[in-house]
């Protein structure tokens, strides 16, 4: 048994199977897609947060509503509230599309360099079986 | 100090050989400190009030990872809320939804101090958060630091929210403002949302910039920054503080955080893994547990995550066999195999049971297995 070998191969086991699952989970899309999933489920979860501060702000402020309705100019508050729903969606996909992206950039860093290391355990396997063949090595 | 660190380097060295059974039981103790201290501080709803379900729900955040004791923990005070009125507990669920959206899913391995929180400030021992996130975790721990001072002082509300609850004279609307003006209206909490924020960068800043004692430094430092500010703030807000209380604290702080350090400093946690995978001619079940590399020295940079495999040359891959001379006295060199030392791993390799009969591999093997997928889009 071929020690050195046996040592790279445990390395590469422990990478795949401990430490780098998410990496290679990760780098399995493209970068947009990935991206892409990130800013949609964002989007869908700043909106029932949004939705739930409009909520409590409605209900600090219900006393006022309740006795002020009929003088409510109603169209710019919509106005303003779309704005500001924009405005925290627009930052919050900022910082997921950034996160996101220096996510994949360093998974798919670690991935290459783990593929890079299992075609070099392949090297070791095809000279193994060369020198098998040529006889250079006897098996027990 | 020798002392010490032996009984570290002992202490480390045991975990990373046991760590299957100690990590759970660790996880089982504190998710049970946890929920019994929630059913003590805010146990309004009477079902929950038992022992057997701490004893039920700790056992599966043993097998649960940190975060999922967190989640356990945030669910249980909220059914803990719906027992004092729907009401609340719906605010209360709706508020730690707002904050799990807004903050909490960017920095989730930090998410145990929102937990936490709530009992440093009621034992007088605040500091204790900040300054300890700020030496085990990175500046974005801020944003933790803040949840979790919001998610204190909600509870904090809950005694006399219960109280008014029973009281006929406070309609739902009244009781809902009340809790809403506890987070929004409420200096103290803004203050320390600002001094426990400042903290946590200050000691994250210390600690990466100081080469030298960096998290000693930065525990002192960080204590008596909170100390500064806290009164700083007070005066300026006029808010009513304890300062005795504050300075008691955050010296008891102190000691916790710096028995933290010593723990945390320059020590691998990482546990002995458990590998399986197969080649043409075996299957491989591999224990490896790291070497315990515990010394009190500021060299070990723990946020080094590059990965490094041993790279070998096409020598020591495969050693060329020297030529034999005709001097049969001679016995030829034999190359040096490399150094076991620099893999860091202790390996105990067993074989498939023994059998004669060679076992039937297919021709996949798993780790000559190429990813599948490798997209590199420009």
């Amino acid at each position: 048994m071929n020690n050195n070998r046996l040592i790279r191969m445990i390395h590469l086991a422990m990478y795949e199977q401990v430490d780098g699952k998410e990496d290679i989970a990760i780098s399995k899309y493209f970068r947009r897609d990935y991206i892409a999933f990130g800013l949609f489920k964002n989007i869908v979860l700043v909106t029932i947060a949004f939705f739930i501060l409009l909520g409590f702000i409605a209900l600090y402020n219900l006393e006022f509503l309740a006795t002020n309705f009929s003088n409510i100019n109603f169209q710019p508050l919509i106005l303003g509230i779309v704005i500001a729903y924009l405005l925290v969606v627009g930052i919050f996909s900022v910082i997921v599309f950034v996160i996101r992206g220096l996510r994949y950039e360093k998974a798919a860093q670690r991935a290459n360099i783990y593929d890079k290391k299992l075609y070099e355990l392949e090297k070791i396997y095809i000279l193994e079986r060369k020198a098998k063949r040529n006889g250079k090595v006897k098996r027990k | 100090m020798k002392t010490l660190t032996e009984l570290r380097a002992r202490i480390i060295r045991f975990y990373n050989s046991a760590d299957i059974y100690i990590l759970p039981a660790i996880k089982f103790i504190t998710a049970f400190l946890l929920l019994f201290a929630i059913n003590n501080n805010y146990g309004y709803m009477e079902s929950l009030n038992n022992i057997f379900i701490v004893v039920i729900l700790s056992v599966v955040c043993a097998f649960l990872p940190l975060t999922g004791t967190v989640a356990i923990s945030l669910i249980y005070i909220v059914i803990h809320c719906f027992g004092i009125s729907v009401e609340v507990g719906l605010f209360a669920a709706c508020l730690y939804l707002l904050l799990f959206i807004l903050v909490i899913r960017f920095v989730v391995k930090d998410s145990i101090a929102i937990i936490i929180a709530p009992f440093a400030f009621k034992y007088y021992v605040p500091s204790v958060i900040p300054v300890s996130l700020g030496m085990l975790g990175k500046i974005s721990s801020a944003l933790t630091a803040v949840t979790a001072v919001v998610s204190a002082y909600f509870l904090k509300e809950l005694p006399s929210i219960a109280v008014m609850t029973q009281n006929e004279d406070f309609s739902n609307l009244e009781i809902l403002n009340a809790l809403i003006d506890g987070i929004v209206n409420n200096a103290e909490m803004i203050m320390n949302c600002i001094v426990f924020a400042a903290v946590v960068i200050i000691v994250c800043l210390i600690r990466k910039l100081c080469t030298t004692y960096g998290w000693m430094i930065s525990a002192i430092v960080g204590n008596g920054i909170y100390i500064l500010l806290s009164i700083v703030g007070s005066f300026f807000l006029d808010i009513e503080i304890n300062i005795l209380f504050v300075i008691i604290g955050a010296v008891i702080s102190l000691f916790i955080n710096l028995v933290i350090a010593f723990f945390k400093f320059n020590a691998v946690y990482s546990g002995s893994r458990y590998l399986q995978f197969e080649d043409d001619d075996y299957y491989y079940y591999v224990k490896v547990i790291p070497k315990a590399k515990a010394s009190f020295t500021d060299e070990y940079d723990e946020d080094d995550d590059s990965e490094e495999l041993y790279f070998m040359s096409e020598d020591e891959i495969m050693p060329e066999r020297p030529a034999y001379s005709r001097n049969l006295n001679s016995r030829p060199v034999q190359n040096q195999n490399p150094d076991p030392q620099k893999f860091n791993t202790r390996v105990n390799v067993s074989d498939m049971p023994t059998s004669s009969v060679k076992p039937q591999v297919s021709g996949d093997t798993r780790i000559l297995n190429k990813p599948s997928g490798q997209n590199n889009e420009k």
